[in-house]
């Protein structure tokens, strides 16, 4: 090994050794933070009556503002964060508003929630403006890893390959045979296990385009098929569609894949073949002809999101599109700028907390949320370019985002009728435990990775030692950071 | 990915943002006009918003008694009794109008002034009677129905179900999965429409009076013939040389199939119509209606419907109108449920009153037809104390039979019903009884 490589090793050496000291602490308290956060709030809903929701608020708040202060001073991307911690904030105050509604039978006016959500901002950006003097620059290294047979990152890479899909296997028949619902019930508390698909789903992703193996879109599919079966037999559309859009976007995004002119042609037949079976089975439905189990299972809920879907003006208040009528009215009845009557619909806490927020606040104020998820999502895409060099924390970076994203989408557009209706739950504003878990353990992972920067100036260092073939060993050490 | 998948992707959200704003603002009728359905959607929840600041108007009987009266506003108030609910039904935001509620929801919950009173609707029930019709039939598949003969009001109006449910007006929410299990629940007797029995006979007697048969001697020999159709007597008795006046006491079949048949499709068609059926009639509270169907019937049929039977379907407040065109000389009036509908500042938006239909008969004939009805009334054993002309009616149906029972005295016409019974006619003469000596306490209490 020529000097060249060695100072290159000894410098990355030093810098990997430093980042990984300090990645050790970004991820150790910022996973504090949150899961005290997620367990305070958890034994306050369950502990307490109502009135402790603002309690527990005004506590969330406080954590809210620990956890700011962390990543701000080891830097990080401070709209992205404030965004996270609006949207992390706004949604839990979303979800104890409702509560307590729903418990105490008093309604909260628009003047409440404004101010609760003008002091939240207030602070947030005070705080900010504040620590912004701070140096917030982190240098990280990552050795580009090829396929290594001494690298433990290759062979870590492989068992993933094999374990993640597996994992998702145990988590199907674990929901379709022990739990024969979405739900798993330990000690009192309801996990729902589905949540956990789509962190293994991006996991396995992230692992797959990393290793840049042959035919992954191939292993990519499988992975799809295999959560496509157990969430069509749980009828879990939701989450199924949201897979569905984080494989298109990793797909099209990521995996630069060539299919053949006949691969696209047998695809498209497949593809055309499985909607004709669909539309068949769905019209065998309606007439009340006998379908096979499986297919009557999968397509029924759908069939009956696609009469809501067309028959809204229709529906009676009886008829199963209840939720989907009431809705409409709440939308009609919030307006622009919101309304303190309250339209009841059925589980307005978790499917339908859009339409709840646009019933209490108006279009404009849900619109401004929904525009803060879009703005959040856009800022970390752009800022995965820089991550280019290491594809695995790129693509998990914004397979992150995606889990937070795509289920908001999903949910609004079907609850708004834009689309069909599926019920899966917006990060941070549902009400659900696991939901809340998953989000939260998405948000650390974005704002740990913003503090991550593939430094340019660094590169460009880099460049100059591996050109420089005359540097002596005495002057590496100016390349030290 | 590079900048160029990057800007690609933003572009995508940005633009399903655009489209999901644009499409809020349509599906939310913010711009009127935009979307017709979200403009209706829109109105009818500003009017809610109204009645639910609105205290809802009471419900009285004819002697001011209250049947529902709210105390809060958006909060229906309770009835009384379950003998009311399905006359004054409910107002559910899932489950609908019904009743009185749904029909008078826009005066119920109209104010006067600065007052959030609702308007009151006074009605020509009497509680009393209600009340008693409404125990003599429970846990039947039938109706009562009470008309003041020379004014047409509706003093008792109650319908029941054999299942032995019975409609909680209060309780809406609770009941309804049960509600829903029983086909027709929510469909009250005395909008039912079937065959009408020998009932028929006396509005058919009074036609055949006029046209100079009631002396005419008819020897029955028990069957009777029309187009190859035998129609036979009850019990298959053959009475001899008759009369009208026997034909009524003893509800002759063959002399109605008779005679019917010899006056024809039209005169009866024609006599039917005059009396209110064969068509919808609007009453204040419901539209009620009935049918001869006479343009696709055989002659057979034809005959059929003088006794009752054939396509012949009447509700039993069109039966109960017969009686009262018979106690009242010939002449029909008009039922009607409410006296009045008050605003809570004493303005009166609307006031009952006695409406003539027609005359279906001469005064001779009606009078003739209640000697008969008397006379028969008197071979059923009924208490002559209650001096009553009645006639039975037993039709029948697929599955059973309609007992019938019309009534009537010098104040009141009571029709009594029983559907898709074993029962005849004659069986209901306790229930009868029940509800006449609470009609005569009445009037004797002079109230």
């Amino acid at each position: 090994m020529n000097t060249q490589n060695i100072i290159f090793n000894v410098v990355l050496k030093r810098e990997a050794d430093y980042m990984k000291e300090r990645f050790f602490d970004n991820s150790l308290q910022y996973s504090v933070v949150n899961l005290t956060l997620f367990f305070l709030k958890m034994i306050f809903e369950y502990k307490f009556n109502a009135f402790s929701g603002i309690v527990a608020y005004a506590v969330l708040f406080i954590f809210t503002e620990l956890a700011i202060l962390f990543t701000t001073v080891y830097s990080g991307n401070i709209s992205v964060t404030i965004i996270l911690n609006t949207l992390f904030v706004l949604g839990n105050t979303v979800e104890n508003v409702i509560s307590l509604e729903n418990t105490s039978k008093k309604s909260i006016s628009n003047t409440h929630l404004i101010l609760i959500f003008l002091v939240c901002i207030g602070c947030v950006w005070s705080f900010n403006m504040f620590s912004k003097s701070i140096d917030k620059r982190i240098y990280i290294l990552e050795r580009l890893r090829k396929k290594a047979k001494t690298d433990k990152t290759f062979n870590l890479g492989d068992l993933c390959l094999w374990v993640l899909p597996i994992m998702s296997v145990c988590i199907g028949l674990v929901l379709c045979i022990v739990c024969k619902g979405l739900w798993l019930s330990i000690g009192g508390f309801s996990i729902q296990l589905t949540e956990f698909l789509k962190p293994v789903f991006v996991l396995f992703h992230a692992v797959l385009i990393y290793l840049d193996v042959d035919k992954k879109l191939l292993y990519s599919s499988i992975m799809l098929i295999i959560n496509a079966v157990f969430l069509l037999l749980l009828s879990e559309l939701g989450t199924l569609l949201v897979l569905m859009l984080i494989w298109i976007t990793f797909t099209l995004f990521f995996m630069k894949v060539r299919i053949s002119k006949k691969a696209l042609v047998m695809l498209s037949c497949i593809a055309i073949l499985g909607i004709v079976f669909a539309v068949i089975v769905m019209l065998c439905i309606k007439s009340g002809k006998k379908v096979p189990t499986f297919a009557e299972i999968a397509f029924t809920k759908i069939y009956k999101r696609f009469t809501i879907f067309n028959n809204l003006d229709s529906i009676s208040q009886e008829d199963i599109g209840y939720q989907a009528s009431q809705a409409r009215k709440a939308i009609i009845n919030g307006g622009l700028w919101g309304s303190t009557e309250k339209i009841p619909i059925p589980v307005e806490e978790s499917d339908y907390v859009f339409v709840s927020l646009i019933n209490r606040m108006g279009i404009v104020f849900a619109m401004l949320v929904f525009v803060l998820f879009i703005i959040m999502t856009i800022k970390v895409i752009t800022l995965a370019l820089n991550f280019e060099s290491n594809k695995f924390i790129q693509t998990f970076f914004i397979g992150s985002v995606l889990q937070i994203v795509y289920p908001m989408i999903v949910n609004v557009l079907g609850t708004t009728n834009f689309l069909l209706m599926t019920g899966i739950a917006i990060p941070f504003f549902s009400h659900g435990g696991t939901n809340l878990l998953i989000s939260m353990f998405n948000s650390m992972i974005i704002i740990f990775y913003l503090c991550r920067k593939e430094p340019q100036s660094l590169k460009h260092k880099l460049n100059e030692i591996t050109s420089n073939k005359n540097i002596t060993e005495s002057d590496y050490s100016k390349y030290i950071v | 990915m590079d900048e160029r998948k990057v800007k690609v992707f933003s572009r995508a959200l940005i633009f399903i943002t655009a489209l999901f704003g644009i499409y809020l603002v349509y599906y939310s009728a913010v711009v009127p006009g935009f979307n017709p359905s979200s403009d209706r959607i829109k109105t009818s929840l500003s009017i809610s918003k109204r009645t639910n600041n609105t205290i809802e108007g009471s419900i009285l009987d004819a002697d001011g008694v209250t049947i529902t009266k709210a105390e809060k506003p958006g909060i229906p108030g309770d009835c009384v009794s379950n003998a009311y609910s399905h006359l004054v039904g409910f107002r559910d935001p899932v489950y609908g109008n019904y009743g009185l509620r749904g029909k008078y929801e826009k005066e119920l919950l109209s104010t006067a002034g600065k007052s959030n009173m609702g308007a009151t609707i006074n009605l020509s029930i009497v509680s009393s009677i209600q009340e008693a019709a409404f125990n003599a039939i429970k846990n039947t598949d039938g109706c009562v129905v009470v008309i003041e003969n020379k004014t047409g009001k509706i003093l008792a109006l109650t319908t029941s179900s054999k299942t032995g449910m019975e409609l909680d007006a209060n309780h809406i929410q609770d009941d309804w999965e049960n509600i829903k299990k029983i086909n027709g629940f929510l469909i009250p007797n005395w909008e039912v429409a079937l065959a009408p029995g020998s009932s028929i006979k006396p509005l058919v007697a009074t036609m055949l009076y006029d046209k100079g048969y009631a002396n005419e001697v008819y020897p029955d020999t028990g069957k009777e013939y029309v187009s190859n159709t035998v129609f036979r007597n009850a019990g298959n008795v053959s009475y001899g040389k008759v009369t009208l006046h026997d034909a009524i006491v003893h509800s002759i079949n063959t002399y109605f199939v008779h005679y019917t048949y010899e006056i024809g499709r039209f005169e009866l068609q024609n006599h039917l119509e005059t009396s209110a059926i064969g068509s919808s009639l609007d009453l204040d509270f419901a539209s009620i209606n009935s049918s001869h169907n006479f343009t696709n019937c055989t002659d057979a049929e034809i005959a059929a419907a003088g006794f009752g039977q054939g396509k012949l379907l009447m509700t039993p407040i069109n039966i109960a109108m017969i009686g009262q065109a018979i106690a009242n000389d010939g002449e029909m009036l008009k039922p009607f449920l409410i006296n009045s509908i008050e605003k809570s500042n004493g303005h009166y938006i609307y006031k009952g009153k006695t409406e003539i239909i027609g005359r279906i008969c001469s005064k001779k004939a009606a009078n003739y037809v209640a000697n008969c009805m008397k006379d028969a009334a008197d071979s059923y054993g009924i208490d002559s104390s209650l001096n009553l002309c009645a006639k039975t009616g037993t039709a029948e149906l697929t599955e059973n039979n309609r007992a019938v029972l019309l009534s009537f005295n010098d104040k009141v016409t009571v029709c009594i019903v029983e559907n898709f019974t074993a029962k005849f006619g004659i069986n209901l003469e306790p229930e009868l009884v029940m509800v006449y000596n609470k009609i005569n306490d009445y009037y004797n209490k002079g109230q």
